[in-house]
């Protein structure tokens, strides 16, 4: 079963434990998720650190960028998470392996059925073949 | 002079790391300028982080000491801090995240923590945290008292003290009719209450138990084989039924325990039959009738009483309960005004957190504290219940060393220890067994409130009453 990390702002915590119960079943025991005091914290290398040591999926959740407590925190977030993509790309992997998304207000569902179906289609692409990779 | 209890604390360094209280956030916009911050850290950090893979977070956060002079420096205000959720979210309110990271901090290195900054939080709080202890007697310093030539003796006795009688009434005996066990500190470790990674971890507390020479409760079930071999420092906790298949046990312990039920005394006969040098202890909640069943139980001869609180310091079975530290002293003045008191030793367990809670549970009547949860956080533990519910341990409990879990479990006590050795020594007190009951030794919030409020909110304090009365007197 695929590895997913869930990153997440503090910010979100609640939306986030929202989701959680949505997810608890079959998906979770390898879901992980882990607090950030702002999306804008995760670095880029942290991230493909994440997908080195065994991670399939690795999901940032944010604030709206209009919205984010640190003012420019989410539009770090979402050039960070552009940029693991590009990197993602260049190397082979699908680059929907790494996604940024974002809860707003107004959305809830939509946002919640989003997160789902990305995690049941990180689900479906398994795990990334790193043996392959290194051929290449 | 006998040569001092000292425990050889050694760096245990953490294998899964702690994250900090406060996150550094980068932000885009460096200058790429030649006086960059992160190279000026004066502890280093930035040279020091790396991205921990196992728990997914950078431990640059860690390892900060939230000095901010990289935040206040960095020409490009990339830098800045916030909290760190994954710090905030550990414990509760009562095994605060400040408990779990400084008891870990003890743990790790064995030495007592110093903020440097000073004590920057408020002077009084719920529980423990409302009595303050008497340091009046710090007239120089204190390691020449502590480490220095002076000893301070941290042993207790555990066991019955028979009554005084005049000499021509009995003749001397030889030998004591109540066996008592020393212990070079009065913290005794309980049996571990969580999943099923305690057994793994059990030999480590035990072997700890006997370096430190103090005990360690274990279920008598659970005593087998290598356990078996360390039955000088274990006190185990007989099962309510037939004692044959124990008889190994109780022949070869120093000290046993039974959970309290009816007719306790007729089993505690039953183990002295088997092993009459065997110190017999009772284990029983400490609930509001504790006071009324300690009384019946030193009346019929019990030699050790062991109350245990909830995992908060609660009293259990209760709808109001008092706290510990409040129950320990009724017990103890209790047994005081009937003249009980030098019968049974009272070992209290539950909230005690730090070190300073077994110095204000020994000030306020106890003999001697056992403890639960510390060890656990000294194995990395961070009380977070998943082993309870049957999920897998964040710090893979179960995978830890033997003589690491050991040594880290030896380090909490050595800081403990040297804690305890800092209160008495700042009290003037050269043995803890002269600290008990040593209320004068301390100031109680409540006490406090009562004589500065009370006349205003209408409780008139007794002894501002008497004065009146007298000036009273006086006038007419």
């Amino acid at each position: 079963m695929s590895e997913i990390a869930i990153f997440y702002c503090q910010h979100q915590k609640e939306r986030i434990n929202g989701v959680w119960k949505m997810l608890n079943g079959p998906l979770a025991p390898n879901i992980r998720k882990v607090a950030l005091p702002c999306s804008g914290k995760m670095e880029v290398s942290f991230l493909l650190k994440t997908l080195e040591s065994g991670a399939d999926g690795i999901a940032l959740l944010g604030c709206p960028e209009a919205e984010c407590h640190y003012v420019v925190g989410s539009t770090r977030a979402k050039n960070r998470v552009g940029y693991a993509q590009k990197i993602l790309r260049e190397i082979g992997l699908e680059q929907d392996r790494v996604q940024r998304f974002v809860f707003d207000k107004q959305n809830p569902q939509e946002n919640t059925d989003s997160l789902i179906a990305w995690v049941k289609k990180i689900q479906a692409m398994g795990g990334w073949n790193r043996l392959s990779l290194s051929n290449k | 002079m006998p040569k001092k209890y000292h425990l050889n604390p050694r760096p245990a360094p953490p294998r899964f790391v702690l994250p900090g209280p406060y996150g550094i956030i980068e932000g885009d916009g460096c200058l790429n300028c030649a006086n960059c911050v992160k190279k000026s850290c004066v502890y280093s950090v930035y040279l020091k982080r790396r991205y921990d893979d196992r728990q997914m977070f950078d431990t640059a956060d860690s390892l900060c000491k939230n000095c901010f002079r990289c935040v206040q420096g960095c020409y490009g205000r990339v830098l800045s801090k916030s909290i760190n959720p994954e710090f905030w979210s550990m414990g509760d309110d009562y095994w605060t995240r400040e408990i779990i990271a400084s008891n870990q901090g003890q743990a790790e290195t064995g030495k007592i923590p110093v903020s440097g900054g000073g004590y920057g939080g408020p002077f009084c709080g719920p529980g423990f945290d409302s009595m303050w202890t008497d340091m009046s007697e710090i007239v120089r310093p204190t390691r020449d008292g502590i480490h220095g030539r002076e000893y301070i003796s941290t042993s207790v006795d555990l066991g019955r003290i028979p009554k005084k009688k005049a000499y021509h009434q009995t003749p001397p005996s030889e030998e004591s009719p109540f066996p008592r066990v020393e212990a070079s500190v009065p913290i005794l470790f309980d049996s571990l209450s969580f999943g099923e990674l305690r057994r793994l971890v059990l030999p480590a507390v035990a072997l700890a138990a006997r370096e430190a020479n103090t005990f360690m409760i274990l279920r008598a079930e659970e005593i087998r084989d290598e356990l078996f071999s360390l039955i000088s420092h274990l006190i185990p906790l007989l099962p309510p039924g037939s004692l044959g298949r124990f008889q190994p046990l109780i022949s070869q312990a120093r000290m046993v325990q039974l959970p309290f039920e009816e007719g306790i005394m007729k089993r505690v006969r039953e183990v002295k039959e088997i092993n009459p040098q065997t110190v017999v202890s009772i284990r029983l909640p400490l609930t509001p009738q504790a006071e009324v069943q300690v009384e019946e139980l030193e009346v019929s001869g019990a030699e050790v009483l062991h109350l245990l609180a909830d995992e908060k310091g609660r009293e259990q079975n209760s709808r109001y309960p008092r706290f510990i530290k409040d129950s320990i002293r009724a017990i103890h003045l209790h047994l005081v005004r009937l003249g009980r008191r030098d019968g049974p030793s009272l070992v209290f367990g539950g909230g005690i957190a730090m070190a300073e809670h077994v110095a204000k549970a020994v000030i306020c009547g106890a003999d001697a504290v056992t403890i639960d949860c510390p060890l656990l956080i000294a194995l990395e533990c961070r009380l977070c219940g998943r082993c309870t519910r049957g999920m897998s341990c964040p710090v893979e409990l179960e995978k830890s060393d033997r003589d690491w879990g050991r040594q880290r479990v030896l380090n909490l006590m050595a800081a403990w220890h040297g804690q305890l050795l800092e209160v008495l020594g700042a009290m003037g007190l050269r043995d803890v067994r002269r600290l008990r009951g040593e209320a004068g030794r301390a100031i109680f919030l409540e006490d406090i409130e009562k004589e500065t409020f009370g006349q205003i909110f209408g409780e008139p304090v007794k002894k501002l009453t008497m004065g009146e009365e007298s000036i009273h007197a006086l006038a007419s």
